[in-house]
């Protein structure tokens, strides 16, 4: 025989459970609710290999699962445990780097030991994703950033005229050819940061 | 229909032996302990403690977070977690500790909302789990219901299972063998990885290997469900070495591997019964 506590406990044991499935269905979660809604875009998919599934989820998500989410999400929030885990999908296209110039001297390069400069910070796992989404044209983050780097770069060199941070690309195969994705300049005395 | 919930209710209540748990307890806590003294000691304490308009990196708190305009809450918020960490695993003081450390630790992801990552969400799931289960008393019991071991090994089945379904979703790259390998990308990437893209370029062969394995170890968690769970762990653990030897990405790994108490089970009873020279305390989680 069984407390009450205990029907309890299982019962929540249960609801956690079957929250789980529905707030973290393995690739159903990173379907958004406009996703496959124009019959172009059906007719596309419906031609792809296995595309009638494709559909069938996206369908199935707007119609049952997005309704219970939105019920059940608002709970995850307070204590920031929202059950969606793509965590992972792939990585970039290109070669991707951070670099940081006083007076046109390179002092900071993503993964380029001899400029160090900042890189302890900037590295940080907490920092890095800001650091990421800048370089990709994509932070909403991005002015604090460089006004991070900037207030930094003037405390360590007192006698800078002006600080550049750029992000670069290149190929895979050839890494030393870069071209600028994003470039940041800063120059005294105002200090202004301009893109 | 009585019948089936009486099993589900003995399910839930099972007795199992309190030791895989009780290292989770252990673990995780100290996970966000070498978190937090890393950001200081890195000197990113300043980007991170500090919103935008006090020299921090972070523009903008969630609507949750309850310290409002304050400058010092994130270096508040950072002091009560470093406090909090070592009585959870310690097992002093342990609920009032995770009530603190939880609140604190989720008002931290609040206030910075890039830097709070899926593992983050992960370990205050598990905190909060582990904050009702037994492993919380003054003197644990030996043997504990399995309800909390069942919930965390549910949620890391779908943990991994969702990494392995937005890989594929993602692009052919994790599974054709014609393409660039997606996990070469993610490993020779500056801003994430740790080799060097020229020289590894001609070893691609590896990686595809590599990408594969991802992807099979991912859709075969739910073994963690089963009794093949410790050997599904011996893999889980070897990507988790690799992913902290060769990408930047903090306590990740760490938070991920103190999980595996749990995972190795019932490998980790016999090994802490070898080392403690007693016999077994009561059923393994499996």
């Amino acid at each position: 025989m069984h407390s009450p506590k205990q029907h309890i406990t299982a019962a929540l044991v249960l609801f956690f459970c079957v929250s789980e499935g529905i707030l973290a269905t393995p690739g159903i979660d990173q379907l958004s609710a406009s996703r496959l809604t124009t019959e172009k875009s059906r007719t596309r998919m419906s031609r792809e290999p296995l595309g009638f599934v494709v559909i069938a989820a996206a369908d199935a998500n707007r119609a049952v699962r997005l309704p219970l989410v939105n019920l059940i999400s608002p709970l995850q929030r307070p204590l920031r445990i929202a059950q969606s885990w793509g965590l992972y999908g792939g990585g970039p296209n290109a070669v991707e780097r951070m670099e940081i110039y006083i007076d046109g001297t390179l002092i900071y390069r993503s993964k380029d030991p001899p400029h160090d400069w900042l890189a302890p910070v900037l590295t940080y796992r907490r920092v890095r994703p800001i650091v990421k989404t800048t370089c990709q044209g994509d932070s909403r983050n991005d002015t604090s950033l460089m006004a991070f780097i900037l207030t930094h770069a003037r405390a360590d060199f007192p006698l800078a005229k002006q600080v550049v941070v750029r992000c670069t690309t290149a190929e895979f195969d050839s890494p030393a050819v870069t071209t600028d994705l994003v470039r940041y300049v800063a120059s005294a005395p105002e200090w202004v940061l301009s893109q | 229909m009585i019948n089936l919930w009486t099993r589900w209710v003995n399910a839930v209540y099972r007795p199992v032996d309190a030791r895989p748990l009780v290292w989770v307890r252990r673990l995780m806590p100290l996970v966000i302990l070498a978190d937090m003294l890393s950001m200081a000691h890195r000197g990113a304490a300043q980007a991170i403690l500090f919103d935008a308009s006090h020299g921090g990196t972070s523009s903008g708190a969630a609507k949750w977070f309850v310290f409002g305009d304050w400058m010092y809450a994130g270096p508040f918020l950072w002091a009560v977690i470093v406090l909090s960490m070592p009585f959870i695993s310690a097992g002093i003081l342990t609920r009032p500790a995770l009530v603190t450390g939880i609140l604190a630790y989720s008002q931290l992801g609040h206030m910075d909302l890039p830097g709070d990552r899926g593992v983050d969400r992960m370990i205050r799931t598990t905190l909060i789990i582990l904050l009702f289960s037994e492993v919380t008393q003054k003197k644990v019991p030996k043997k504990i219901a399995q309800w909390p071991v069942m919930l965390i090994n549910w949620m890391l089945v779908f943990v991994y299972l969702s990494a392995g379904m937005a890989k594929i979703t993602n692009t052919t790259a994790w599974w054709d063998p014609r393409k660039l390998p997606e996990l070469y990308t993610i490993l020779v990437d500056p801003l994430g990885g740790h080799l060097d893209p020229a020289f590894w370029y001609n070893y691609q062969e590896i990686f595809t290997f590599g990408s594969w394995s991802t992807i099979i170890l991912e859709f075969t968690s739910f073994l963690i469900l089963t009794r093949w769970s410790p050997y599904w762990a011996c893999f889980g653990a070897f990507m988790h070495v690799g992913i902290a030897l060769w990408m930047d990405l903090g306590i990740f790994s760490f938070g991920m591997l103190a999980f595996y108490p749990l995972l190795f089970s019932p490998w980790t009873e016999k090994l802490l019964n070898r080392g403690s020279g007693t016999q077994s305390t009561g059923p393994t989680i499996r």
